[in-house]
């Protein structure tokens, strides 16, 4: 077995363990040695993603001295590695763009525990890509949801806890929810780590035994992931959320936590429930319904919007909708989509955030459209940045975007029925819209403004170590990969979906 | 015990459980209804001990019971939702005094 | 054509779509009124919270008895289920021998599946970090909190807790460190030791309870405890799943030292829950240790 092996398990622990030791360091030597661990751990991602990848299959984890169904397990693939990969590097990203607004928003002795939180919401997500079992799933799943409530109201700001609140309150119903359907699982099959429970639902399946328990037991755990990764009708902590929390907390709820769910309902599917049993069929399907709705209220809603930042929080609403209407298609060129889209959006949308909060900082510190003319022209970087995430957003060829609407399109014709039709005029209808409110904030950007360039409200702290550059370069890169390699990524993904089962 | 008694108080704790749930949701006195959530912690307590769990048993009295009620009574406070009941002493009204709270260190004497 | 204007309006920021987002207003309680349930007060509210409200608890019911359904179908509490119980069987028939413990759940969560209560421990850590966050004053100017109110002159408070306290202390500790030989185990133990130093803080004040837990020692206990468990457990993960062989050996079964690490990890889980109870009940009570 060689030393690689132990890379999934040694990310977790890692970030488990900085976690520890942030919460009583001195601000800077936390936020260094978080970077630092988050850099590893990057580097511990793509080691696994190019071993599994090499020997074309996965590999299992056994932690402790016992066998398979009695203990807890890691299992690593290429989807799984990816995963991670994409969750660490996102997150590093982010770290960093934001940490010129962290200075300012947070108290001076907090900061440490923001990078304490920080380290716990990398933690629960390596977990998330690698778990095996689905109580552990649950238990970092609830680091997750604390953790990510701590990022939010370290801001100390009235509406900042009040939407925090709201986030709490729905993110903890999608928790209950799935904590049942997890408890119903074990006791309809006795296990709980998630192949020997797919043994026990494929044959409940075959009997017709205990139908009602195992249909509900899916509706909960699907319904309970989907509510706390912001489907339609419960996606209205979004604007509020996303518009009043620092930078930095912002592009990682909405590039890497939501994902994180999404993530662990596409492997509950694959692994515990199978995607071809009834119950998970009928589940795909109303998942499905959805997120054709979300995508296009989700729209509906940018257009409306008067602020920069409540705008970009609706498009995610709409763009997680894409991801559930891509695991609803279903087959493996559905998931691939779904799979494809969670990956960049989860590099476009922080981008977004970060660089909005650069223009809306040149421009006396609002986020109303009104007062964005010209922001462009007085942060060049910070334009640039924010119009490769909006071009990606709208679907421009050579940028991410516009791979994944081809692969939707592409997973969309496969069915041959209604369901394609209505796909591909949602997707088209959505891109139109998109269209719309993206171009307009880039051109709104980049229209020369008559009025004298208004100050920035507060104090930019003397430390003139701005990384920002580097994190809009990282995130750039990473669309554009995905934009003009997209058969790589493909691939792999492919070739990961086929060994996640 | 018997069978049958046990069987009737496994029933009647969990109506009362149902009860005690609904009833701490839809009071409108906080402290009554935070009593009432106490007593929910403790009927699932016994109920834990009838379904032969003692470890859960008792983390379920030290926390629920004990912990969890005093921590719910500390935040309704904090947020003022619990207002202050002076006790009136010699027929004189209590003072309107913002750091006080019940007229509780005015009994040294009744002690 | 109005549409197009409308097109053109919106395209340069003209026209206004009404997207404000506002806080909600505060909801006034009446608390003198001498009704007992919310139903009255619902009257005085609009139709749409009433909508709201039979809304939620029609969805309610829909679950509870979704729920109810569910269940009635699976066998019953004690019933054999030779399906359902294989893990079950396995735990029973070779638990003791596996892990040392006699208290077959401890050996179950802090042996076979210590990954579990690794998260779960962090889980409180987490929250403690939460609140500490929400709650911590650290600006000495700003207490405008109000203050609570110092029940040290209550006599009834203080006699009972002078006879309690030693009680409870003693009984959280034997809880703690029999872990593996009787029920309980860390997390119970911890919680009755965090009620105990809770109790004295409120009965003796601030002066008593701060004798040994200030925030120095909150900061030390969690965070030794939590590296102990993370540096203990991952040497037994990183030999199990290597195929390694440990030092750490079983001992007889009915000793109070014995069943490996599940001893020592009693008390660190024991240590960071109790720390965390009371690190909230300070954090809420006066926003600083």
């Amino acid at each position: 077995m060689s030393f690689i092996e132990n890379l999934p398990f040694l990310s977790v622990v890692l970030f488990l363990f900085a976690a520890v030791v942030c919460s009583v360091l001195k601000p800077k030597a936390a936020r260094i040695f978080t970077t630092a661990v988050e850099a590893v751990v990057i580097a511990f991602s793509v080691a696994t993603l190019l071993y599994t990848r090499g020997t074309g299959t996965f590999f299992r984890y056994n932690m402790g001295h016992f066998d398979a169904p009695w203990s807890n397990q890691l299992r690593a693939g290429v989807l799984d590695a990816l995963a991670a990969f994409t969750f660490s590097s996102v997150l590093l990203l982010s770290h960093i763009g934001g940490i010129r607004y962290a200075k300012i928003d947070i108290e001076p002795k907090k900061q440490n525990s923001y990078c304490t939180l920080l380290n716990l919401i990398g933690a629960a997500l390596m977990a998330l890509s690698y778990t095996n079992d689905l109580f552990t799933g649950y238990v970092f799943l609830e680091i997750l949801t604390l953790s990510s409530c701590g990022i939010l109201v370290i801001r100390r700001q009235g509406r900042t806890t009040l939407s925090a609140a709201r986030y709490m309150v729905i993110n903890l119903l999608g928790s209950g929810l799935f904590l049942l359907g997890v408890s119903l699982f074990y006791g309809t099959t006795g296990h709980l780590l998630m192949e020997y429970i797919k043994t026990g639902v494929e044959t409940l399946d075959a009997t017709g035994e205990y139908q009602i328990p195992l249909t509900v037991t899916i509706g909960l755990v699907s319904s309970g992931l989907a509510i706390k990764a912001g489907l339609f009708p419960f996606h209205t902590w979004m604007p509020d959320t996303y518009g009043t929390a620092t930078p930095t907390s912002s592009a990682v709820l909405s590039g890497i936590v939501s994902k994180g769910y999404i993530f662990l309902l596409i492997k509950i599917m694959y692994r515990v429930a199978g995607t071809g049993t009834v119950a998970m069929t009928a589940a795909r399907h109303i998942l499905y319904v959805f997120g054709m709705a979300g995508i296009i209220m989700g729209s509906f809603w940018a257009i409306k919007s008067k602020y920069l930042n409540r705008m970009i929080a609706y498009s995610s609403a709409a763009q997680i909708g894409y991801i559930f209407v891509g695991i609803g298609l279903g087959g493996e060129a559905g998931f691939r989509a779904a799979m494809f889209q969670l990956i960049a959006h989860a590099f476009t949308k922080p981008l977004l955030f970060l660089a909005g909060a650069r223009l809306s900082e040149s421009s006396g510190d609002s986020l109303l459209f009104s007062d964005l003319q010209g922001a462009a022209h007085r942060n060049r970087a910070a334009g640039a940045a924010f119009a490769v995430g909006a071009f990606s957003m709208v679907g421009i060829p050579t940028l991410a975007g516009f791979s994944t609407k081809l692969y939707f399109a592409v997973a969309a014709i496969e069915h041959g029925t209604l369901v394609d039709f209505a796909t591909l005029g949602v997707l088209a209808v959505s891109t139109l819209l998109n269209a719309l409110y993206f171009m307009r904030t880039v051109i709104r950007i980049y229209t020369p403004s008559p009025a004298p360039t208004p100050l920035p409200t507060f104090e930019p702290s003397p430390d003139k170590s701005d990384p920002g550059l580097v994190c809009a370069v990282g995130f750039a890169a990473g669309i554009l990969f995905l934009g003009l390699f997209p058969g790589t990524v493909s691939s792999l993904i492919i070739s990961g979906l086929s060994m996640f089962g | 015990m018997t069978p049958e008694l046990t069987e009737i108080l496994k029933i009647s704790l969990l109506v009362l459980l149902v009860v005690a749930a609904v009833a701490s949701s839809v009071m409108k006195k906080l402290v009554p209804a935070l009593i009432v959530f106490t007593s929910f912690s403790l009927v699932m307590s016994v109920i834990w001990m009838l379904l032969e769990s003692p470890d859960l048993a008792i983390t379920e009295a030290a926390v629920g019971a004990g912990v969890s009620g005093v921590l719910f009574y500390m935040a309704l406070k904090r947020m003022e939702r619990i207002k202050r009941e002076y006790i009136e002493k010699d027929g004189k009204a209590a003072p309107e005094n913002d750091g006080e709270e019940d007229g509780c260190d005015n009994n040294e004497t009744k002690g | 054509m109005k549409l197009k204007d409308d097109f053109k309006k919106w395209l340069s920021y003209d026209l206004d779509l009404d997207e404000e987002p506002t806080m909600p207003e505060p909801i006034e309680f009446d608390d003198e009124a001498p009704e007992i349930t919310i139903w009255h007060r619902l009257r005085q509210q609009g139709a749409h919270r009433k909508l709201y409200y039979v809304v939620a608890v029609i969805c309610s019911a829909v679950l509870a008895f979704t729920l109810i359904l569910t269940v009635s179908g699976m066998p019953r509490y004690g019933e054999d289920a030779e399906f359902m119980d294989t893990v079950t069987y396995e735990y029973l028939a070779h638990g003791m021998e596996y892990t040392g413990a006699v208290n077959i759940v401890s050996g179950i969560i802090l042996e076979y599946r210590a990954f579990d209560t690794l998260g779960e421990s962090f889980v409180l850590f987490c929250a403690v970090t939460c609140v500490l966050v929400l709650l911590r004053l650290d600006d000495e100017a700003d207490s405008s909190a109000p203050s609570y109110h110092d029940l040290t002159h209550d006599i009834v408070l203080r006699r009972t807790a002078r006879a309690i306290i030693p009680l409870i202390f003693v009984f959280g500790i034997y809880v703690l460190l029999n872990g593996h030989l009787s029920p309980g185990g860390g997390f119970s133990g911890g919680a009755v030791l965090g009620a105990g130093i809770i109790l004295l803080s409120s009965a003796y004040g601030e002066e008593a309870s701060g004798k040994f837990v200030t925030e120095r020692t909150f900061r030390i206990v969690t965070t030794s405890a939590l590296l102990f468990y993370c540096v203990g457990k991952s040497y037994t993960f990183y030999t199990g799943a290597n195929g390694i062989e440990t030092f750490i050996g079983n001992g007889r079964p009915g000793d109070i030292l014995s069943a490996g690490l599940i001893l020592p990890l009693n008390v660190a889980v024991g240590l960071v829950v109790a720390c965390t109870m009371y690190g909230i009940y300070r954090m809420f009570k006066e926003r600083r240790f």
